[in-house]
């Protein structure tokens, strides 16, 4: 048997994962606080159903983020103790452990640098489909909203940055 | 450039007589005892026969499962997984149009995950096993799907699609035999053509369009402009039939890995609600779509760029000269054109109310399309305000 040690990470993959990290861990707080303030937001919070949980993952890294979403409109984060572990998630079973989290969506980065250019609004949410990189498990309907609300959410931090500027081709129109 | 993947493993053996060869294919993958898939109106033609009789002079034992609805749904797919284990069946050979090729899909995935309902399975990249041996042989020239990564199927408790993407999904082998889609009447040639067509032209201008896919693209519309009045005008001209297949699996392989767009969303949303048929709703939907992204200056310059390999003479016509808003508009008239002729012809309904579908359902069938998966690879959001006024415009 061979003991397989951990990569070696650069300074600047230290930075980019103490800051997705923070991120995560925000990520609840942040949904509840601008559901307040961004109709769109609002408009995706409520198209999902109170108790609905996803997850935000990044591989290879251990990174996650569970965040449920309460009656009154907010998210909470779901400690990874409490999430079920004996169902897939995102595959929409049931648990045996009736008191455990199911996950119903789950969006998992497919690495650090994916998931740190899309946090620090240096690649859209829309390229980073795009490009593949991220893969995703859940029901289709409810991942086209969360998709809609991250980018409404990442749009206020980072609508200045390149990648949010609408290119000379393209007019949107919503 | 842009990041992207593209992928296409599907062996393709084309052309007359391809079908002979379904017996070696079934060797080589050590298959033998496949689970045959179709549909019931295809054994009534004799469609199904002339695959089965394949088989029996080759002494390949079989099981037939020829139940699959135009609208599968979760429950076939998992009867027939079910049925492929009881039977003890080492692999499947599907014979028909998108359901059938779908279903199959579904089944093979859940038997790949050991029996797991196919519905957990939602989402993209989720499957990792590799399926049972599968070719697909398409009857119709439209969905692609014997090359695709998607499998989209009805939950008809909720009455919506819904669709599953995976690498593992693809069909190990398709067989493309013209003598297979020679019976099929003008109207159907005409709308699943059309649906190859929207595959092409969506996958063209997607989010994840790449220069590979790109390439599909534009060749399956070339192929398509060429072959599908043809094959509309005289069903037993195989030369056209055998462009046309080749072409829907071009435009196939394009969107299995480009995705598509608003058109998809709004029409898988009218199939999951008011059971309009695919092609029909894609011939349908498609110019309006086009117009309406022209008039909000979405794609503007990139549906010019596939001016001339729809309508050749119209981009001649323009000349070299022509500015890209003209190409544009010149491009959403040839769509407009196409359905006029098929509808003059051939009788193709062109209105969603010709199809009795209630003006007062438009709403509901907007909502679902903007959270339908497809949306999520157009350009722009769809808004709820857009995919009704898309609506409106076809109905």
């Amino acid at each position: 048997m061979s003991d397989q040690t951990p990569p070696r990470r650069t300074a600047a993959q230290r930075f980019q994962a103490l800051y997705v990290r923070t991120l995560l861990r925000l990520l609840p707080h942040l949904l509840s606080l601008f559901r307040h303030t961004s109709p769109r937001i609002r408009a995706e919070v409520d198209y999902l159903a109170p108790g609905y949980t996803f997850m935000l993952s990044v591989r290879g890294t251990g990174l996650t983020c569970v965040c449920a979403r309460t009656a009154q409109g907010s998210f909470k984060r779901v400690p990874p103790r409490a999430v079920a572990c004996d169902v897939e998630p995102g595959s929409g079973l049931d648990s045996a452990d009736k008191g455990a989290a199911t996950v119903d969506y789950v969006i998992d980065f497919r690495s650090l640098a994916y998931a740190f250019l899309c946090f620090s609004g240096g690649m859209t949410l829309q390229d980073a489909l795009a490009q593949r990189a991220f893969s995703t498990r859940g029901p289709n309907d409810t991942g086209v909203a969360l998709t809609y609300m991250f980018t409404a959410l990442l749009k206020m931090f980072f609508g200045w940055r390149k990648a949010y500027r609408p290119s000379p081709s393209t007019t949107a129109t919503s | 450039m842009k990041a992207f993947e593209f992928a296409c493993p599907t062996k393709i053996i084309a052309g007359a007589h391809a079908l002979d060869k379904l017996p070696d294919e079934l060797a080589d993958r050590g298959v033998e005892h496949p689970l045959v898939m179709t549909d019931a109106g295809l054994v009534k033609l004799g469609v199904a026969a002339k695959l089965t009789d394949v088989l029996d002079a080759a002494g390949v034992a079989y099981d037939l499962f020829d139940q699959v609805p135009p609208d599968s749904s979760m429950d076939v797919v998992n009867e027939v997984a079910r049925l492929y284990a009881e039977r003890g069946c080492d692999g499947f050979v599907a014979i028909g149009g998108g359901s059938v090729i779908d279903t199959t899909k579904g089944a093979a995935a859940s038997l790949a995950c050991e029996g797991v309902d196919f519905a957990t399975l939602q989402g993209s990249e989720i499957l990792h096993a590799d399926l049972p041996p599968f070719v697909a042989v398409p009857t119709t020239a439209g969905t692609g799907s014997e090359v695709t990564l998607v499998a989209v199927v009805a939950d008809t408790h909720k009455h919506a699609k819904l669709s599953f993407t995976s690498y593992k999904l693809v069909p190990h082998a398709a067989i493309l035999d013209p003598a297979l889609t020679s019976s099929l009447p003008p109207k159907l040639t005409a709308t699943t053509g059309m649906d190859a067509l929207t595959h092409a032209i969506e996958a063209y201008t997607s989010i994840q369009k790449n220069p590979v896919s790109d390439a599909f693209a534009v060749k399956a519309i070339e192929l398509i402009a060429q072959n599908l009045p043809r094959a509309c005008a005289q069903g037993d001209d195989a030369d056209a039939r055998a462009n046309l297949a080749l072409a829907s699996l071009l435009a196939g392989a394009a969107f299995s890995n480009a995705m598509v767009g608003v058109v998809h969303a709004l029409g898988h949303s009218l199939g999951g609600l008011c059971h309009i048929p695919h092609g029909q709703a894609m011939m349908m939907l498609l110019p309006h779509c086009v117009r309406f992204n022209l008039y909000h200056g979405v794609h503007a310059g990139v549906y010019g760029e596939l001016l001339a390999h729809l309508a050749p003479n119209r981009a001649a016509e323009l000349g070299p000269a022509a500015m890209p808003a003209e190409r544009d508009l010149a491009f959403c008239d040839e769509l407009f054109a196409l359905n006029e002729r098929y509808h003059r012809d051939y009788g193709v309904p062109l209105k969603l109310s010709e199809l009795g579908v209630e003006h007062d359902q438009l709403a509901a069938v907007a909502k679902q399309a903007r959270y339908d998966g497809a949306a999520l690879y157009n350009e722009v959001e769809i808004t709820l305000e857009d995919a009704l006024e898309i609506l409106e415009a076809t109905y």
